[in-house]
């Protein structure tokens, strides 16, 4: 909307400027043009007055000797006298009373009229009527002559003593006096037209192939009057003088009007970039204002979630702090049982029979069991709360260090153990993946089973895709798919494990805890009487090659 | 022999406990006295001889304690601390016997001094053979401070 008014106040401003620029240039050749006509028009009044009285003078000297002297040398006479001082005239004749023209000056140019009756002529019949006689003066109309323009011809009754002596004809070619009249500056700077009646009788210049419409033409319009004669006075500014007539500035005008379009459009594009800017503004005003807000509830968070982990970290001490109290008031007594079944059967051995032996085994038996799941929830505690630093080693050593603690075990069952050679670099805490592999081969080693002829055990690494398996396989008594995913979880023995030898029901428990604790995962695969396989992964980017 | 003038105080609160281990070192051929208290103020009193512990010749400076952490009241490490602070006990070796394996308390425990850090195995024949071997070292090997300087 604002650029639509500014374009129009630019455009307004441009056409009103033009316009003006125009106007008093038409207004400067109109003043021109008003005086140069009104000159024309003085002239021509003055040419002609002095001619038709010139004529009127010589008709009366004519007819005013007594006694009278109608000789034709007296009539070429007069006629060269005025035809010399009054130029203009085309030719000078004398016409009888019957109508035929008689004598001509000069005689050459019009020798062909000689002896033309005249009242006989059509063209004539209005002038010479009835009585025409008593007119000083008849004019005929402007007619074409011989290609020479327009003329016209004056007729004067020459009278002596009421007895019509004929007619002293003057003829006049439009052409010459318009010549004689005006001088060649005029011709140059305007086109000048001559109208008798709607009769156009002169032109200078091009007859215009078109004439634009009449109110919007510049020109002017002078009377020019002389006895028995109107004619009109047509003046125009030639192209010349004044160029926008016909064709305005129009450059001025195009270039003013591209102006104004073009400042509008960039006012236009200034105005969008501005609302661009401000919606940009109000966009980031809002964004920030969001942000604080989402700051605000951030940092409240920030505050709540500290607050919930210094309560969590409180928790875990708490916890730790209870479980290392529990584990030792919970030891304490064990070791108590222990050492006094032991000093017992120091002191006293003698006195026991072979079944009081028996039952200080049991208890015996017990207060161990309950030491090792007091240990092994201890570690499984610990789990939780790794303190080693992760590093690289060789899976090798660990599996080396973990056989060290199983040395006595596995010879006590004959077991024999292969491990795969080349065996990769892994990345980890070296002291937990040792625990890994002592409680999958501990495990392997106690349910191979008491029958088993040739107890074997196959520690390696085999691929899937770019993912390391490592394994720990035996040929034991293996574990039906049903408890696959049981043996996994904290205190579930195995009706089949219960047989054979002792455990907790932890050891699988911490070894999935440890291996997804280092971003692996860890599943068996097995079939009762022919073994078990366990398999476990560790990240992939913290497993070396 | 040096046995007449070797002291050893036990600092247990489980009564069964201090048992066992007077039993141990007794078996591993240790002849000196051994003293028990039960708790960390009593040692301290002990070690003092404040309260029940006046008797100077009774109750002289021990040349080897065993100090358990988990006590009633002043706890095992504050003990410690006490002794390794002062002039005329630090040089008493203090072994650390518990049955807590934990980080902190094993740290900590060094971070006091302590001489040494023992954890309480639970099977009997185990127990005895550990007692029986800090005996032979701390008692009849290892050569013991001066404790008064002359």
């Amino acid at each position: 909307m604002l650029v639509l008014a500014v374009f129009l106040v630019f455009g307004g401003t441009t056409v009103f400027f033009w316009h003006h620029q125009n106007r008093d240039e038409r207004e400067l050749v109109f003043r021109q043009m008003n005086t140069s006509a009104e000159q024309i028009v003085v002239r021509m009044e003055g040419l002609m007055t002095a001619r038709m009285t010139a004529l009127r003078l010589l008709a009366d000297r004519w007819v005013e000797r007594t006694p009278p002297d109608f000789s034709r040398e007296r009539f070429v006479q007069f006629a060269e006298d005025i035809y010399r001082h009054y130029p203009g005239f085309a030719a000078i004749n004398w016409i009888d009373p019957q109508g035929v023209i008689r004598w001509l000056f000069p005689e050459e140019n019009t020798v062909q009229a000689k002896g033309r009756n005249i009242r006989r002529d059509p063209f004539y019949k209005e002038i010479f009527q009835e009585g025409d006689k008593d007119r000083p003066l008849a004019v005929t109309p402007c007619a074409p002559s011989n290609g020479q323009g327009f003329a016209f011809e004056a007729f004067i009754p020459l009278i002596h003593e009421h007895v019509l002596q004929g007619y002293l004809e003057g003829a006049f070619q439009v052409n010459r006096i318009v010549g004689i009249c005006l001088a060649e500056d005029v011709f140059r700077d305007f086109s000048v037209r001559l109208y008798e009646g709607k009769k156009l009788i002169f032109t200078s210049g091009k007859q215009r192939s078109f004439s634009p419409p009449l109110e919007s033409r510049l020109h002017v319009v002078g009377e020019i009057r002389f006895p028995e004669k109107i004619w009109r006075l047509d003046l125009e500014p030639s192209p010349l003088i004044f160029s926008s007539n016909a064709a305005p500035d129009v450059p001025f005008l195009v270039f003013g009007l591209a102006a104004s379009a073009i400042l509008s459009l960039l006012l236009l594009f200034l105005l969008q970039r501005m609302s661009m800017y401000k919606e940009a503004r109000d966009q980031a005003f809002h964004e920030i204002g969001e942000r604080k807000q989402a700051q605000k509830a951030l940092q409240q968070n920030e505050k709540e979630l500290e607050r919930l982990l210094s309560e969590l970290a409180r928790n875990n001490e708490e916890l730790e702090t209870f479980v290392y109290t529990v584990s030792h008031d919970l030891k304490t007594p064990i070791v108590t049982i222990e050492g006094f079944i032991g000093a017992l059967r120091e002191d006293f051995g003698d006195l026991l029979s072979g079944e009081g032996e028996r039952y200080l085994s049991y208890m015996s038996q017990a207060a161990r069991k309950m030491e090792m799941l007091i240990s092994d929830l201890l570690e499984l505690s610990r789990i939780g709360r790794l303190t080693e630093k992760k590093g690289e080693f060789p899976f090798g050593e660990v599996v080396q260090e973990a056989l060290t603690g199983l040395q006595a075990l596995i010879r006590e069952r004959g077991v024999q153990v292969d491990i795969q050679k080349n065996l990769p670099v892994v990345y980890g805490e070296r002291k937990r993946l040792v625990q890994v592999m002592e409680n999958l081969l501990s495990n392997a080693v106690k349910y191979m089973g008491e029958d088993n002829p040739s107890p074997q055990i196959h520690v390696g690494i085999q691929r899937e895709g770019a993912q390391a398996l490592f394994f720990v396989r035996d040929n034991g008594i293996g574990i039906d798919q049903r408890h696959f995913e049981k043996i996994f979880q904290i205190f579930q023995r195995l009706p089949s494990a219960k047989e054979h030898g002792e455990g907790t029901g932890v050891g699988l428990t911490i070894v999935k805890q440890i291996v997804e604790r280092l971003g692996g995962r860890i599943w068996v695969e097995s079939e009762p009487g022919k073994g078990s396989t366990f398999f476990f992964t560790l990240k992939d980017k913290e497993v070396g090659r | 022999m040096r046995e007449a003038t070797l002291k050893m105080l036990i600092v247990e609160d489980e009564e069964a406990h201090a048992e066992l281990t007077k039993r141990a070192i007794r078996k591993a051929g240790y002849g000196g006295g051994i003293d028990v208290v039960s708790d960390g103020e009593a040692a301290l009193d002990y070690l003092y001889n404040r309260g029940n512990y006046q008797d100077k010749e009774k109750y002289c400076i021990p040349t080897l304690i065993l100090l358990d952490i988990k006590l009633p009241g002043i706890d095992g490490i504050e003990v410690l601390k006490r002794i390794k602070e002062d002039p005329d006990l630090k040089r008493i070796p203090v072994i650390m016997l518990t049955t807590s394996a934990r980080e902190q308390d094993i740290v900590s425990s060094y971070n006091h001094y302590a001489n040494s850090y023992l954890t309480k195995p639970v099977g009997f024949k185990e127990f005895e053979e550990k007692v029986k071997q800090v005996g032979v070292y701390w008692t009849i090997l290892n050569v013991p401070p001066v404790l008064k300087e002359a």
